[in-house]
């Protein structure tokens, strides 16, 4: 797998593609923060720690924007492309294992993107040396960009295992990435609209625990929920690290984190995404036979 | 006589499709096998169920006496395979190429090192160490995946149409670094259409046609089983009608007839004799001919070729 990771790296590194991918990501992290900026300075704000807060929500919901979009396709592409180069074969017949080949090419775009989200850490470490966050809200975030990271990047591996091209995989990826990140928390939007027409149905169902956790665990597979989650406990001032309560809201009481729930999700799906990954990379291997 | 193949009632299905018809294989170690068959034979499926790409539908598969099924990682220290494409990483120097495989293969440095510029050297690419992989031209391409397939020093190689879209030039590189790894001790099993080329360089050919076996064995055994009557053509000076008459009364020879229009009784001519006899009989043919006063200025056993024993067995169908 060190082969295959060193490969990968080196191909990354190679010319300015990395150097581009990076500059780009910056610029647009950094251009969001100093607008958010601007604008909260022209509106007039009160005290630092709303800048502060500011530029960690915007730092931290920009970089998990560019990174889940990002993981699917990259990783889609790293299986993908030896497919695209026929070199899949000549791969699967040395002793490296299946699973080390996926984990190989899971690994390498996504440590490429960690360290994408590690260089937006100055601008996070800006907003704590101004205030209004923790250095646990900067961790926070990053757990949950490298949690991302590493889950729809899965899902991008396990799409390119079944794709026949990498073209295929990196749609067919990126449509289940933006299902599940946006795609989701806008159902259920749409449902807690509809359900508010008719409160002593919406009251029923949001009392009732089951179907509400259900719910949050669903939506816990959108970062964006799980980052929304705690930078809205941090502005109400209620952040605790592992639970959230509710305080009235989806019927009240208290549930895991989201981002916590996120977490013990993929530690789950990641391992199973890599399983049925090297099954199926065995498979349409063997499909591609021909005469 | 050792085999580093075997292939037992060998069957593979893909649906409905029968794709490999209970193929029971045999390669001697150090021989080089052409695997003969018209497109869609089976030839590419049996040499993916070899390196283990491929599961078998039924039947059992053996290399080195290692079975496929049971232990592909064994099977697969003792390959080396080349598919019909290039299988290069078009964007790697080629060291980093020729590295990357001695890496996954478990050689370590510094032999990776000195096994690069081994390998290099063999397939003629010492120049092109630094070179991009997207630079070479396809025959030298076609060298550097063979060098891969050796960068393990594997006992068995797999090559499937290796000579496929190279130019002549290239294929008689190509043949030549066959020939040397054949002297080298290695065994290899190589799928061609370019019959020729096999019938010089192989001493095994295999023929296969709807996932059928059709035949299998020494080149020389196969032309012998398939081909047994000998065809000598022999041209006499003058008289070529009465020595067509002399030569019909001897009782080794099958059939002979003329080869060419005489312009009369007295002209000389080409005689086309159906033989099965030994070479002691075909040299009795010639002492008559000659004792009898028929002047011969050609006598030759005309060699049965590959192409001919190939048209011979298959029927041109594919599966």
């Amino acid at each position: 797998m060190k082969a295959i990771l060193q490969k990968e790296f080196r191909s990354y590194l190679r010319g300015n593609r990395a150097f581009t991918t990076l500059s780009i990501y910056l610029f647009i992290l950094s251009g969001l923060c100093v607008l958010i900026y601007a604008g909260q300075s022209e509106s007039g704000f009160v005290d630092r720690s709303e800048i502060g807060l500011s530029l960690y929500s915007t730092a931290a919901a920009v970089a998990l924007f560019q990174l889940t979009f990002f993981a699917p396709s990259l990783n889609a592409s790293s299986l993908g492309s030896e497919r695209d180069r026929q070199t899949i074969d000549v791969l699967m017949v040395t002793p490296v294992r299946r699973y080390q080949i996926i984990l190989g090419k899971l690994i390498a775009p996504c440590l490429f993107l960690f360290l994408l989200s590690l260089a937006s850490l100055p601008i996070g470490a800006l907003a704590l040396l101004i205030g209004g966050i923790e250095a646990r809200d900067l961790w926070i975030a990053l757990a949950i960009q490298l949690v991302t990271v590493l889950g729809y990047g899965s899902i991008g591996i396990w799409g390119a295992s079944w794709a026949k091209t990498s073209r295929g995989a990196m749609m067919a990826t990126l449509g289940l990435a933006l299902v599940l990140a946006i795609g989701l928390p806008l159902l259920a939007i749409l449902v807690l609209a509809v359900l508010s027409n008719d409160q002593p149905l919406f009251d029923s169902i949001m009392n009732n625990g089951f179907i509400r956790n259900l719910g949050v665990v669903a939506l816990s597979f959108s970062p964006f929920f799980s980052l929304i989650m705690w930078i809205q406990s941090v502005t109400d001032g209620q952040a605790t690290t592992w639970t959230l309560d509710l305080q009235g809201q989806l019927g009240g009481g208290t549930i895991l984190q989201p981002w916590v729930i996120s977490v013990l999700l993929w530690l789950v799906l990641i391992p199973f995404l890599i399983w049925r990954s090297s099954k199926q990379l065995q498979k349409s291997v063997a499909h591609s036979s021909g005469g | 006589m050792e085999l580093i193949v075997e292939t037992h009632n060998l069957t593979q299905r893909f649906g409905t499709h029968l794709a490999l018809n209970q193929v029971n294989l045999s390669i001697p170690k150090g021989a080089v096998y052409g695997f003969i068959g018209p497109n869609g034979a089976g030839k590419t499926t049996t040499m993916r169920i070899l390196t283990t790409l491929l599961q078998p539908t039924a039947g059992e598969a053996f290399v080195n006496g290692i079975s496929v099924r049971q232990d592909p990682d064994a099977v697969r220290k003792m390959i080396g395979f080349m598919p019909d494409y290039f299988g290069v990483y078009e964007s790697m120097r080629v060291w980093e190429y020729l590295d990357f495989f001695a890496h996954i293969y478990g050689i370590k440095q510094p032999r990776r090192t000195s096994l690069i510029q081994e390998l290099l050297q063999l397939v003629d690419l010492t120049e092109k160490h630094d070179s991009y992989v997207m630079n070479l031209s396809r025959g030298m391409k076609q060298r550097l995946s063979l060098a891969r397939t050796m960068a393990h020093d594997p006992s068995l190689l797999i090559l499937d149409e290796p000579a496929s879209g190279l130019d002549p030039r290239a294929r008689i590189e190509l043949r030549e670094l066959l020939r040397e790894l054949s002297r080298m001790g290695k065994t290899i099993m190589v799928s061609s259409h370019i019959l020729s080329e096999l019938a010089e360089m192989c001493s095994h050919i295999g023929i296969i046609e709807r996932g059928t076996l059709l035949a299998s064995g020494p080149v020389e055994q196969i032309m012998q089983d398939l081909r047994p009557h000998k065809l000598i053509e022999v041209q006499v000076l003058e008289r070529a009608m009465p020595a067509l008459q002399m030569l019909k009364q001897l009782p080794t020879i099958n059939d002979v007839h003329l080869a060419n229009e005489l312009a009369d009784d007295q002209a000389g001519g080409k005689l086309a004799i159906n033989f099965s006899g030994t070479a002691e009989e075909s040299s009795a043919i010639l002492s008559n001919l000659i004792s009898q006063g028929f002047r011969v200025n050609h006598f030759a056993e005309r060699q049965s070729d590959l192409e001919e024993v190939f048209l011979h067995v298959t029927q041109g169908v594919v599966a």
